[in-house]
């Protein structure tokens, strides 16, 4: 994995994904010996709920990264990002007694970041043009380098996607979620999340075909 | 993945190439000020107590059962009332006489 060195970029700080692509995300952990178990994660939830700091502290560790992440691909803007981010961890310890163990907390934990971000985008189509124009630009700057320029035409054309399936491409590239995890998130079935991730794929390859090693 | 009905609009990435230029898009890292402020989270809000420890039928049947007690006790004590008040008018019967005769074999010479 090749971690970028962005220096010159204000607000945003990036590292390479594929750590968290294709569900490894246990690299972002190098401490962590082994992935904790769905059981162990209804255990920290029950300690959180019953105000115990350290299993909240341990709930962070994992997920607050890919929160950000996720908020990031999906709103363009890294302060609204985190706000997401803070305000989902903060759903988390005052909501945790009414986690049901029934849904994967990671699933839980991306849909209340999910709801928030469409909640954002919404008010963004509300408040006009303006705002809308910050999610297609993104807040990265061009012409720097080659690879931020790569990296600011994928990001352009992760945002002209629909919101849903820009979601779905988010949830199961980056993130690296089974199907059926993602659905849960999107709060839709595994077959609408597939069409969701083969449309955006296919507009994805679409748009970045000019981008083909063997194109000029 | 079903990808038969793309158009056919010239030679696209394929899935590999894709996904090799979508992993060229890095993850936003969280703040030291993010992480800082999520991590004191538990310190500025106080968790809320959730409704249901507040309210302590946790079902609808604990709720009829013990709706069902709380009727069972009044009506046990009302029976008990009414037996204690009939029970207390023949003590006051009883001791009126005890004391009315007492007071007469006083005042007898």
């Amino acid at each position: 994995v090749n971690a970028l060195a962005l220096p010159g970029w204000a607000a945003p700080r990036y590292t390479a994904n594929l750590a968290w692509s294709r569900g490894v995300a246990a690299q972002q952990e190098p401490s962590s010996v082994s992935e904790p178990s769905p059981h162990d994660e209804a255990q920290w939830m029950r300690q959180v709920a019953a105000g115990d700091s350290a299993a909240y502290r341990r709930l962070v560790d994992r997920y607050l990264r890919r929160i950000v992440a996720y908020a990031q691909r999906l709103l363009h803007d890294a302060a609204e990002a985190e706000d997401v981010a803070q305000e989902t961890f903060l759903k988390l310890w005052q909501g945790a007694a009414g986690y049901e163990p029934r849904a994967r907390l990671s699933s839980w934990l991306f849909r209340i970041a999910h709801n928030q971000c469409v909640d954002r985008l919404r008010r963004r189509r509300d408040a006009g043009p303006d705002a809308l124009e910050r999610q297609s630009a993104g807040d990265r700057p061009s012409g720097l380098l080659e690879q931020k320029q790569l990296a600011h035409r994928i990001d352009v054309a992760l945002a002209e996607l629909p919101e849903r399936q820009r979601a779905a491409i988010a949830l199961v590239h980056y993130e690296g979620m089974s199907q059926a995890e993602a659905a849960e998130v999107l709060d839709c079935g595994v077959e609408a999340l597939e069409s969701l991730v083969s449309r955006a794929r296919r507009t994805l390859r679409s748009a970045l075909s000019d981008l083909r090693e063997d194109s000029p | 993945m079903n990808h038969d009905d793309e158009p056919p609009t010239g030679p696209l990435l394929d899935d590999a190439a894709l996904d090799r230029l979508l992993d060229a898009s890095p993850a936003l890292e969280p703040s030291a000020q993010l992480m800082r402020r999520v991590a004191e989270l538990p310190l500025t809000h106080p968790q809320r107590a959730p409704l249901r420890e507040l309210w302590p039928f946790a079902s609808a049947l604990r709720l009829v059962l013990s709706g069902a007690l709380l009727l069972a006790l009044g009506a046990a004590s009302a029976l008990w009332s009414a037996g204690t008040a009939q029970a207390d008018d023949a003590l006051d019967e009883l001791s009126g006489l005890m004391l009315g005769s007492d007071l007469d074999l006083e005042e007898a010479p």
